[in-house]
This record gives structure tokens, sequence and C-alpha cells, in this order.
């Protein structure tokens, strides 16, 4: 059995990780290397040899315990692999200001992470992509106070590093990339409505909504709201177009 | 019940594992439980949403994961590499500091290894008797004033270096009684330390063992 989490959840219980993550611990921890190897080329996730990203992290920190730099390599690459892919996918060119130095910095923050043995990798042993979000937005926020150079007038084709993008993938990109270009106050009265689905306004002085949040009145809401609907429209009806 | 001693770092990676995409509710009860960060939770959970957004990350094709890897990847394989060497090489100094320290710290009391019938020869060796010794072993004589030829013949005895026999004589005078029994109804106290004559002279040693030992 995997070595128990160390983490605490917000109510002070230890983290564990999911059923399925340790039952696949179980039965790679004790592979020799050149099975490891040959199940890191699985690239179904659907496959039964496939080693999740949850799993490599364990067995990285295992051979780490171990002091088996062999394993470590071979892992450390298939995870950085991984980890590349993902901020190619989300983080975009063109997606971002500076989405190369962004994408370079969290890979060089999980990196230090796990050349660290920092003790937060037990939250990418539970749920990896989630906790990874969590890495590469805290490195989006360092990056903030630059202004977007995406624009409604000006939009051009961003490199895609070979990742192959479908056609609504693409669109889905876009329009995040145009949420991010709506002025502060017009985006962050959208997404508190439309995606974190807040009341605009309560008669129950006690509720948050979104008035109180922004501290401004309901009517002023529904008319940032309704602007940046308007924008978000004219976006999609010219790339449609 | 909450977890208040949580870092930011701790509640946001929390926060980001609960749920793909965070709902008011959710936002709430973080920042009910960790009003401290209630503000970082807001903006986390903005972001969070707008990555909800993002594409799903595609399995990866069998051609692109047997290609060698990316400048991205081998530049962090680099980092990684020094980042571990770094690390084993600060571990290696903290350990010889810390082995250092410790030496420094409680030298090794070279009397530790002996077991009764050792100590017994030990003291036979050394033209003395057990009372002499134990004094000895337990820091009572002043080191200064025990003749070097005594310390050479004790530390060869032992097996060590006269600086380590030395180290552990300079050393406070032993405070631990705990692991002795005594027969009084009080606790013994410490006595102060004795110079080598004074210990000598009260051992019990016969009178011939007594001038032999101070004429060194």
């Amino acid at each position: 059995m995997a070595k128990p989490l160390t983490k605490k959840t917000k109510d002070g219980a230890t983290y564990t990780r999911p059923t399925e993550v340790e039952a696949a611990i179980d039965g790679a921890i004790d592979q020799p290397l050149e099975v490891i190897r040959q199940r890191l080329q699985v690239t179904s996730m659907t496959h039964s040899d496939y080693l999740t990203t949850e799993c490599t992290v364990h067995l990285f920190r295992d051979a780490v315990a171990r002091g088996d730099e062999d394993r470590q390599n071979v892992l450390f690459e298939a995870l950085m692999r991984r980890v590349e892919r993902v901020l190619l996918y989300k983080i975009r060119d063109g997606d971002l200001p500076a989405a190369a130095a962004i994408r370079g910095a969290a890979m060089d923050k999980f990196t230090d992470l796990l050349a660290a043995g920092n003790a937060s990798l037990d939250f990418y042993e539970v749920r990896f992509n989630r906790a990874f979000a969590h890495l590469y937005i805290s490195i989006i926020r360092t990056f903030k106070e630059q202004p977007p150079h995406v624009s409604f007038e000006d939009r051009s084709e961003p490199p895609n590093h070979g990742v192959a993008m479908s056609d609504a993938v693409a669109l889905r990109t876009d329009l995040l990339a145009a949420i991010r270009a709506l002025p502060p106050e017009e985006r962050r009265a959208f997404v508190l409505v439309e995606q974190h689905g807040y009341d605009v306004e309560s008669k129950d002085p006690g509720k948050r909504t979104v008035a109180t949040l922004c501290g401004v009145s309901g009517r002023t809401i529904r008319d940032r709201v309704a602007r940046a609907k308007k924008k978000l429209a004219q976006f999609i009806e010219d790339v449609n177009a | 019940m909450s977890n208040p001693q949580l870092s930011l770092n701790d509640v946001l990676y929390s926060f980001a594992l609960e749920q793909p995409k965070p709902t008011a509710e959710l936002i709430d009860e973080y920042q009910d439980r960790f009003p401290q960060y209630a503000d970082a939770i807001a903006e986390f959970a903005l972001e969070l949403a707008l990555d909800a957004l993002r594409p799903d990350v595609p399995d990866l094709d069998a051609e692109t994961a047997a290609a060698p890897p990316s400048a991205e990847v081998m530049r962090s394989i680099s980092h990684f590499q020094n980042a571990r060497y770094h690390a084993t090489k600060e571990r290696a100094s903290a350990d010889a500091s810390s082995a250092s320290n410790a030496q420094r710290a409680s030298p090794i009391n070279p009397f530790n290894a002996l077991d009764v019938s050792q100590f017994r020869r030990l003291a036979s060796d050394v033209d003395a008797n057990l009372v002499l010794v134990a004094k000895l072993r337990d820091r009572q004589i002043v080191p200064e004033t025990i003749p070097a030829a005594f310390s050479q013949r004790v530390a060869a005895r032992l097996g060590v270096p006269v600086d380590v026999l030395f180290a552990h004589l300079s050393e406070k005078p032993r405070q631990d009684f705990q692991r002795v029994y005594y027969k009084a109804i009080d606790k013994p106290t410490r006595q102060p330390q004795e110079t080598f004559e004074v210990a000598v002279r009260t051992s019990g040693l016969s009178s011939e063992q007594q001038e032999r030992l101070l004429e060194l």
C-alpha cells in the first residue's frame, strides 16, 4: 500500500487518494523500470496499462525515496511531457499575454516541486489536473498586470506548437481570450453571474450577491453583464463570418 | 469543522480539488471558513472559472509520445538535474554540519561502549581502580590536572585518540542520575569536580598506586 498522504483538507482530515489511484500505484510500484517505461508509452487514458498522472507522480516520489535515479529520470521526463501538453492546451499563445513565458514558468515551478519533494505533491496524487490548474493559475496571476494583447479589433492566428485543435476547441479558446479582453468590471460581473452562478442582487441583506461583491447596484451589474454578452456575441458572429 | 491552520496555498489547492468549476456556494463556503483569504479565493475562483472554459486535453497520440522531448522538456530536465544536484550537495553539507554540531554538542563518551568486565579490566590496565575510572567516566576530575601520561594510557586502553578522551573529559559533568538506583533517601547531588590529585587520594587506591599515579 502506498505511503499515506500528509496534506490536510479544509476540514482537518488527511487527504486520501481515490481508490483507483491507490490500485494503480499498488500495481505499478514494484514493476521493473522497463515495464514502467513501456507503460508510459501507452497514450490512451482508457487502456488498462495507462499510467495516470496521479500514479506517475507517486512513482516518481517513490523513486526519489529509494534513491533510484534511473527511475526518477524516466518518470520525470514523462511527467514533464504531460505537463507541457496540458499547458499548450490550457495556455495557448493568443489566449494570454506572454503565454510562452507563463508556460515556461509553470514548468519551472512544477520542476521545483518535484526536485524539492514538496509536500504539495500530495494534491497532485489526488487529482492531478485540478492541482496543476492551481499551479498555472498562480503563475497567470503573477503576469496579470501585463495588458492583454488580444483585442476584438486585432486578432492574429496564434501558433499552435503542433497541438492540433478542432474548430469547436479553437472557438472555445478564442472565446476565453475574448472574455479576458473584456474590461475588468464587465469580466468580473459576467463570470460571477454566468460562471459562478451568483444572484445579481437579493432582498436579503446578508446574502452575497454580485452587487454586494462588486459594491454596486444590481442594475449596474445587469448593465455590465449585458454589455459583456453583447461583445461576446459580436465576437462569435465575427469568428463565424 | 474548519482547519484554520492551512496556508493560502493549501486552501487554494483544496479549493481547486473540490470541483472542476467553482460555484457560488463553494466560494461562499471557503470565504466563510477562511475569511483571511477571502479576496484571494474570489480572484482564484474567477481564474478557475475561466480555466474551465479552456479546452480539455485530449489523449496523446503514439507518434508524439515516441518523439524526442521538446526543447522545453529538455530545459526542464536540465533544470531538474541541477536542482537535484544542488539539493544533494546541500543535504550532504547539512548532514556534515549536523554531525559536526552533534559532535560538538555531545562528544562521544568512550566509556559507554564498555561492559562491566571491560570496565574492570580498564581499571586494572591503567593501574587504577573502579572508583577512579568511574570519576573519569563521569567527568568528575578537572581535565587540566590529569597528567598527560595517564590520559594517553587511558586513551590507548579505550582505543580512542587522546583528543576524543579529552573532549569527553572537558564536557560538563554528567547530570543524569536516572539510570542508577540509590539507597539514599534524597536524590544524590552533583559533587564539584576534583583535581587529579584529590581524585587519586580519595578513591580508595593503595598508597603504592597513589604514589605511582601521582608521579606520572
